[in-house]
């Protein structure tokens, strides 16, 4: 690489931290000045806090690192039994929706019976990258080139050779994808961890710094967290190259289309029973995983209740919660009008972050600089805390239908940026040739090739985003706008009303696994029109 | 399948270490027989579980449980042969839950409607101290723009905890405020939004966030609910009634209180030192400033003590009871005389 070359691709992150500063220092000028301190403050606050870092970051990226391997290795493994059995995808699809879905609010009270130490923190990373990491990696592995199965069947080759030769090699750069997306997650998931109780982490210095009202403090410890994911974001792929040279040629042939399994139908009178068939599975898929969960933790029904108490609780509608006008109010339709609350929530966020995230991946993929000047500004989004940044962007968007976008967006953009950039790149090059030789115009080369070559990719991310986005809207609304399913049952576990939590776990699960089905439901659709 | 009991020299505590980490791999079948078969033994009356002892905070290490660190460096605990393991919370701990389930020996809650409402649902817990012994909860306004007053409240913002919030509501109306008028925004534990004037007021401690407000230049208004006939006793520490039956454990905890009330003793005496045991002890990796920690000390003092100087710490006196009661049940929560005893602080 000659040093012209070499500056024109450092140089564009530079300039984005160069005029990340000087908006920084323009704002700390600004109105915002309480709570966005000059960046010379925030340097000397860094500098005299140096030592602080090392052993609270250590203690972090301990257990995010441990929930990491965990996650991933489960996710990996979950997604290497669909191969032999590809009738177990959905199962294990949904187990994970599951997992991703559940609500910390819930969980905490479990884990904190169940687990001493940092355990807690470990399981909440292991938790945050499983879903997506599994469906990064189902992708990748169905996602192979059709004639590279048929040479290898042709040959003689038996189903485990066409694994060992094509599936998993292919499977690479999608997996590597969902590695790099579970690293910030990972981070965040330990963090979070850490707000169940600790005397160290980084986590705990952040919760320290914001009671204290020490904002440069506070801003230091974000951007060394930023830092830390962004180092492990841009590792990955290295390290994999390190690991697995011949991973580097990722070109595949012209006319290669995955192979999907699964089973689809054209009659409707078979495809509604089949609907109804797996609407009743989700259900009692939900009932027996949450009865399950109940019995699994020792001691956990205290904290946890299963159907049979909950489903009296609701019924006769006792309950000590008030709702915002004051009054208490009967818990059946509170958690319903809770529920529809956090459905819309979730809705528009998911829809605008999916939007954004789409454009932002073709521009990128048109100007390859944008992407080097993006990508540090949304891992940054992903990895720091909302509770840490909410003060500040209640201030700038309030605690209306905006934050609650732009934090459901925030939440959501990320994956759907990472998978959809990286099947844009995975465009065999000799289709670009053709295309290119042929004098078709950059808009041609989108519609053409770009788009119908991520699709796939966009809808396993739509896969992703739905439910995340529920979990995101609860999140925003317990920090933010204080209505919804996620304000209400936090209102509740303070009040040791925990049949009424169970009760919006339930929902929520079923929510989410509605959303899930609906978006596997698109996938189909609009795959089986592309074929 | 291999029958499992607790060795000899394994304490209580460390057992259900051991139990809850085998609880992540050991199927869910395996585990619990394992754990009722020798649980009950090892609480029953092992002699080598005689002096651990773990209390769980509701929140990171702070000046608000100076006399508890005191306690500790000072040998209070030790001299009295308890080992003390100090679980600190966070803005997601569940104390109440761990209480519940004996996980730890004792808890300590912010405020005592999270104990009284455990309480009210089935869970068999009873309050056995009160480390303040005034509420120091309070609207927090800005000096500049003021909160004087409950009725100047309406037709402001206002920043609470979402666990607040029902006793947020209900003081409200009590006071005669419109809360229709009233916009409620849930901010965590972080005062920011005051300081940035993006609400009127925060719901905190008159000990906390205004000293944190002042270092930083941030002038302010506490209107403390106490003088708006809303007091109660605050930071109380609860065991469960599995704990005060069994005599082994209930000794351990009265040896606990003993040595704490002691601690705080020591803490407000002399508290220089206490914020020194604060800042290198406990948070020494969450880089704690003295001058910080003594000033949050100061503030918090008055109300360990009551206000007035002859009460003995901890205490429940029958007014502070029947205060704390006609609080709670003005919020509409059921509790009566049977949630606190002194049987602890006795002797």
């Amino acid at each position: 690489m000659n040093a012209v070359a070499r500056l024109r691709r450092v140089a564009p992150p530079l300039l984005t931290v160069a005029a990340l500063l000087a908006a920084w220092q323009v704002m700390s000028l600004g109105g915002f000045g309480s709570l966005v301190p000059p960046p010379a403050d925030v340097l000397a606050q860094m500098r005299d806090d140096a030592d602080y870092y090392v052993p609270n970051a250590t203690v972090t990226m301990s257990s995010a690192l441990r929930g990491y391997l965990w996650g991933n290795g489960v996710a990996i493994a979950l997604a290497l039994c669909t191969l032999p059995f590809p009738r177990v995808q959905a199962l294990f699809e949904r187990i994970a929706v599951g997992a991703i879905a559940l609500p910390l609010i819930a969980v905490a009270p479990l884990l904190a019976i169940a687990f001493r130490g940092d355990l807690p923190s470990v399981i909440l990373a292991a938790q945050a990258v499983v879903f997506t990491t599994l469906v990064a990696a189902v992708l990748g592995l169905g996602g192979v080139d059709r004639t590279s199965v048929d040479v290898v069947r042709a040959a003689g080759g038996s189903e485990w050779t066409v694994i060992r030769k094509v599936r998993l090699p292919a499977a690479i750069p999608s997996l590597v994808g969902g590695l790099q997306i579970a690293a910030p997650a990972a981070i965040l998931g330990a963090i979070i961890g850490e707000y169940m109780g600790g005397s160290e982490g980084l986590g705990v210095a952040m919760i320290q710094a914001q009671g204290a009202f020490d904002v440069p403090r506070a801003w230091g410890l974000a951007i060394v967290t930023s830092l830390l994911a962004a180092v492990a974001f841009l590792a990955l792929p290295l390290l994999v190259r390190l690991l697995l040279p011949w991973t580097r040629v990722t070109d595949t042939v012209l006319g290669a289309r995955a192979t999907r399994p699964g089973r689809r139908t054209t009659r409707p009178g078979t495809r509604a029973l089949r609907t109804a068939i797996a609407a009743v599975g989700t259900l009692a898929g939900v009932v027996l995983g949450w009865w399950l969960l109940v019995l699994i933790v020792p001691g956990g029904a205290e904290v946890a209740r299963g159907p049979r108490e909950v489903v009296p609780y609701f019924a006769t509608g006792d309950t000590q919660l008030v709702t915002a006008s004051g009054e208490a109010e009967a818990p059946l339709p509170y958690l319903l009008s809770s529920l529809l609350r956090t459905i819309a929530d979730a809705g528009v966020g998911f829809l605008v972050g999916l939007v954004l995230a789409v454009a932002m991946a073709v521009v990128a993929h048109e100007f390859p600089v944008i992407e080097r000047v993006l990508m540090p500004i949304s891992i940054a989004l992903r990895s720091i805390p909302i509770v840490a940044a909410m003060p500040l962007l209640a201030l700038m968007f309030g605690r209306g239908i905006v934050a609650v976008t732009i934090l459901i967006a925030v939440m959501t953009f990320f994956p759907i940026l990472v998978n959809v950039l990286l099947a844009m790149r995975a465009v065999p090059r000799s289709a670009v040739d053709l295309l290119t030789a042929v004098g078709a115009r950059r808009r041609h080369h989108l519609t053409k090739l770009l788009i119908p070559y991520a699709l796939p990719a966009l809808l396993a991310s739509v896969k992703i985003a739905l439910p995340l986005s529920i979990g995101a809207a609860m999140v925003a609304e317990w920090l933010a706008t204080g209505h919804g399913l996620g304000a209400s049952m936090t209102v509740a576990a303070t009040l040791s009303d925990y049949d009424f939590v169970w009760g919006g776990v339930a929902v929520v699960l079923l929510a989410s696994l509605m959303a899930y089905r609906l978006a596997g439901a698109l996938e189909d659709t609009a795959l089986s029109r592309l074929e | 399948m291999t029958h499992f009991c607790t060795p000899p020299g394994m304490g209580r505590r460390s057992f259900l270490r051991v139990a809850g980490r085998s609880s992540a791999v050991v199927a869910a079948g395996a585990t619990v027989p394992w754990l009722t078969a020798c649980g009950t033994n090892a609480a029953g009356g092992d002699g080598g579980a005689k002096g651990r002892f773990a209390v769980k905070l509701a929140w990171i290490p702070n000046a608000e449980y100076a006399g508890i660190f005191v306690a500790d460096e000072d040998g209070l605990y030790k001299k009295r042969g308890l080992n003390v393991d100090v679980l600190p919370g966070g803005p997601n701990s569940a104390v109440v839950p761990m209480v519940t389930t004996n996980r730890v020996d004792l808890g300590v809650e912010a405020i005592p409607e999270n104990v009284a409402t455990a309480v009210a649902r089935g869970a068999k817990l009873k309050i056995v101290g009160a480390g303040l012994l005034k509420s120091p909860e309070s609207w927090i306004s800005l000096a500049d723009r003021p909160v004087r007053n409950p009725k100047e409240i309406e037709g402001k913002k206002l920043g609470i905890t979402l666990a607040g919030k029902n006793t947020a509501l209900v003081f409200m109306k009590r006071n005669g405020v419109d809360v229709g008028k009233v916009r409620l925004v849930p901010i965590q534990f972080d005062p920011a939004p005051l300081a940035a004037r993006e609400v009127d007021a925060i719901w905190g401690f008159a000990s906390n966030q205004p000293v944190s407000l002042a270092l930083r230049g941030v002038q302010t208004h506490v209107m403390p609910l106490a003088d708006f006939g809303f007091n109660r006793m605050q930071s109380v520490f609860f065991a469960s009634q599995k704990t005060l039956d069994d005599p082994a454990a209930r000794e351990r905890a009265r040896t606990f209180m003993t040595a704490s009330r002691l601690g705080w003793e020591a803490a407000l005496r002399d508290q220089r030192h206490a914020a020194d045991v604060i800042v290198k002890g406990y948070g020494a990796k969450l880089g704690l400033k003295l001058d910080e920690q003594a000033r949050s000390l100061a503030a918090i003092a008055p109300y360990v003590s009551g206000g007035a100087g002859s009460a003995r710490l901890f205490w429940m006196s029958d007014a502070l009871i029947k205060e704390t009661i006609t609080s709670l049940t003005s919020i509409g929560i059921k509790l009566d005389e049977s949630l606190f005893t002194n049987e602890l602080l006795e002797g």
